[in-house]
């Protein structure tokens, strides 16, 4: 269970294998973290809740990761733990909860690289064997 | 042949095509060469994807695909599509996350050899003054809400109304720098946010600015027309409408998901989400993409502005010493609706070009009359070690592709192949050694955008040039280079 890097020519691609729908989302959001900083440099003294409706879990996916890169590239606040990934049914739609910890960006923090979206490139969040698997590609 | 499980036949030298199977609307055509095509073998998913898009409702004549063609979302880079404006769909798969990402060339009445031992200050002074790399900000003040839209309604006049360039530079300009009815009321909180401080920022990844020389002239009179000489020392842009426009493409993607499922198109890949242009959500995404590619064009015109002001201070030159003007901007992600022949009659259509330039003809009342005799400047940069072409559109543009041609050399090689390959490496004195100065953000982006991670873009040019979709009109190398 985990994820990996994958190879691609224009952006990065990640693959992505785990025992819950939390934990999938889980392991994407520190793929994103070690795609963006190095989480080590990031100290958790902040926190934020992130809640959002989403009609699929792609799209709640690509809006939790969506928003993580919000904060960063706008709110200028960067983030290395994720916690109480929360998902449950409301009507026919999909609530999403989550905390976010960490601190506003300042020259300590290692900045690797800007990425301009999650894609939903390949995105399947599919179920088998017991375990859920997706891949996510990041356009840079 | 096949390739990847798909049939494709060899046209003529420069052009291949897919016949439509299984859903396809329209065959595929590829332009591109025997030899490029043995080289590459299209090995990624480009291919399927010139596949997919004939699958899009309306879509007029061929799937189209330039010889720069990869690896994209929903379209392949290099992918052309035009859809009936009645009848047709619009896809922000065929424009893609950088709305209006696009090049432009400035040019000066420099000659290299009398500037050369200038050239190490001047981008230092450049990279001081453009905001560069990640999150890039701050070029000029922040902007408010209110003036941010009045941005996106006015694109590049908005520049020029605050003193940012002059009125010879929209005439300059695809569509003067403004596309009509752009209407911000369709742009989210969110995306006027991201664009708050990024007005004339250039961001990261393969944009670019780069002091030029020119080296070859291939078409004299052409090359008059757009005011090139050899030895000359000419300005590339390369930008687009950075966080503003990811996130229009992102708010508009989620809608287009549900549309397409709404009026059940069925298309073999969700990011090819699209609705009818008459629709609602059709026409508030093309609205909102004109917001965008208008920001575009108003980041590209303040960056110009900020480096013909960079260059009069270290040169200490007057504005007619240094005869410092725009050539032409060119979007190479966007769609616009335009006119095109098919089938004998002038039809409206809504072309995508996705990584792909427009290309218009000699004669085209929709360039700077002063181009009308050479046809439209068509701009291609390549990597930031070897060249970068300038082409002018054809009548035979017009005719097969929609008038479009290519935008670029496209990458061969992942950034995390690129930056395996430069382990051990010292790229800026190798670059350095070739008589090109370097200045990045950070040396990740060095390694990453080394030349040999991307295609030869003369080979790409050459095809075009070979189709006649293109003519060549003279070729740069770049003195010096600066990296997001």
């Amino acid at each position: 269970m985990g994820y990996k890097f994958i190879d691609h020519t224009a952006d990065i691609a990640v693959e992505i294998q785990a025992h819950s729908l939390a934990e999938l989302f889980q392991f994407a959001s520190a793929a994103l973290i070690e795609s963006l900083t190095n989480p080590h440099t990031v100290l958790a003294v902040e926190k934020k809740t992130i809640i959002f409706f989403a009609d699929s879990y792609e799209e709640a996916l690509v809006s939790f990761l969506s928003e993580l890169n919000y904060f960063l590239t706008v709110k200028k606040w960067v983030f290395s733990h994720i916690e109480n990934i929360c998902m449950e049914q409301e009507d026919s739609k999909i609530k999403f909860s989550a905390i976010v910890k960490g601190e506003n960006l300042s020259v300590d923090h290692e900045l690797k690289l800007e990425i301009k979206a999650i894609t939903y490139h390949q995105m399947e969040i599919k179920f088998k064997k017991e375990y859920y698997t997706t891949r996510i590609v990041f356009d840079i | 042949m096949k390739i990847r499980g798909i049939e494709i036949e060899k046209i003529s030298d420069q052009l291949w095509e897919i016949p439509p199977v299984d859903g396809m609307r329209v065959p595929g055509r590829i332009y591109i060469s025997q030899d490029m095509l043995e080289k590459t073998g299209l090995a990624d998913e480009s291919l399927k994807q010139v596949v997919n898009v004939a699958h899009l409702p309306g879509i007029q004549k061929y799937s189209l695909a330039m010889p720069d063609i990869h690896w994209g979302y929903g379209f392949p880079i290099g992918g052309v599509a035009a859809t009936d404006f009645e009848n047709g769909v619009i896809s922000p798969g065929g424009v893609g996350y950088d709305i209006n990402c696009g090049v432009r060339l400035a040019r000066t009445s420099l000659e290299y050899t009398v500037v050369e031992n200038r050239i190490s200050k001047l981008i230092e002074n450049l990279f001081h003054n453009i905001p560069t790399g990640i999150g890039s900000s701050g070029a000029i003040k922040k902007l408010s809400a209110k003036e941010i839209k009045n941005i996106l309604v006015k694109g590049s006049k908005w520049a020029v109304e605050n003193g940012y360039g002059t009125d010879e530079d929209i005439e300059s300009t695809e569509e003067n720098g403004q596309l009509q009815n752009a209407d911000p009321s369709v742009v989210s909180e969110r995306a006027i946010e991201r664009g708050m401080d990024q007005a004339g920022t250039l961001g990261s990844g393969n944009h670019f600015l780069e002091i030029e020389v020119v080296d070859k002239i291939y078409d004299e009179d052409k090359a008059k027309a757009f005011g090139l000489f050899k030895g000359q020392i000419v300005i590339q842009i390369h930008t687009g409408s950075r966080g503003l426009g990811y996130q229009v493409c992102e708010d508009y993607l989620k809608i287009l998901i549900k549309a397409e499922q709404k009026y059940g198109f069925n298309l073999p890949d969700k990011q090819l989400a699209c609705a009818p242009i008459q629709s609602k959500e059709g026409h508030d995404y093309l609205t909102a993409m004109k917001c965008a590619a208008n920001f575009a064009w108003n980041n590209r015109q303040v960056i110009m502005n900020l480096t013909k002001r960079t260059l009069q201070q270290t040169l200490g030159m007057s504005d007619s010493d240094l005869g410092f003007g725009l050539i032409y901007d060119v979007a190479h992600n966007i769609a616009k609706i335009e006119k095109h022949e098919i089938n004998g009659e002038l039809k409206k259509v809504c072309v995508h070009r996705k990584g792909a330039t427009r290309a218009f003809a000699p004669g085209s009342l929709f360039i700077p009359e002063k181009y009308r005799t050479a046809g439209q400047p068509v701009l291609i940069p390549g990597d930031m070690g070897r060249y970068s072409f300038i082409a002018a559109g054809t009548s035979k543009a017009m005719e097969e592709t929609f008038g479009s041609a290519c935008h670029g050399a496209g990458r061969v090689q992942s950034r995390h192949k690129a930056l395996a390959a430069a382990k051990g490496k010292n790229l800026v004195k190798e670059l350095n050694e070739k008589g090109i100065l370097i200045h990045a953000a950070g040396y990740k982006t060095i390694a990453e955008e080394m030349p040999h991670a991307y295609k030869d873009v003369s080979e790409v040019v050459d095809v075009m040039n070979n189709a006649g979709i293109i003519v060549k009109v003279a070729k740069m190398r770049p003195i010096a280079v600066i990296k997001g």
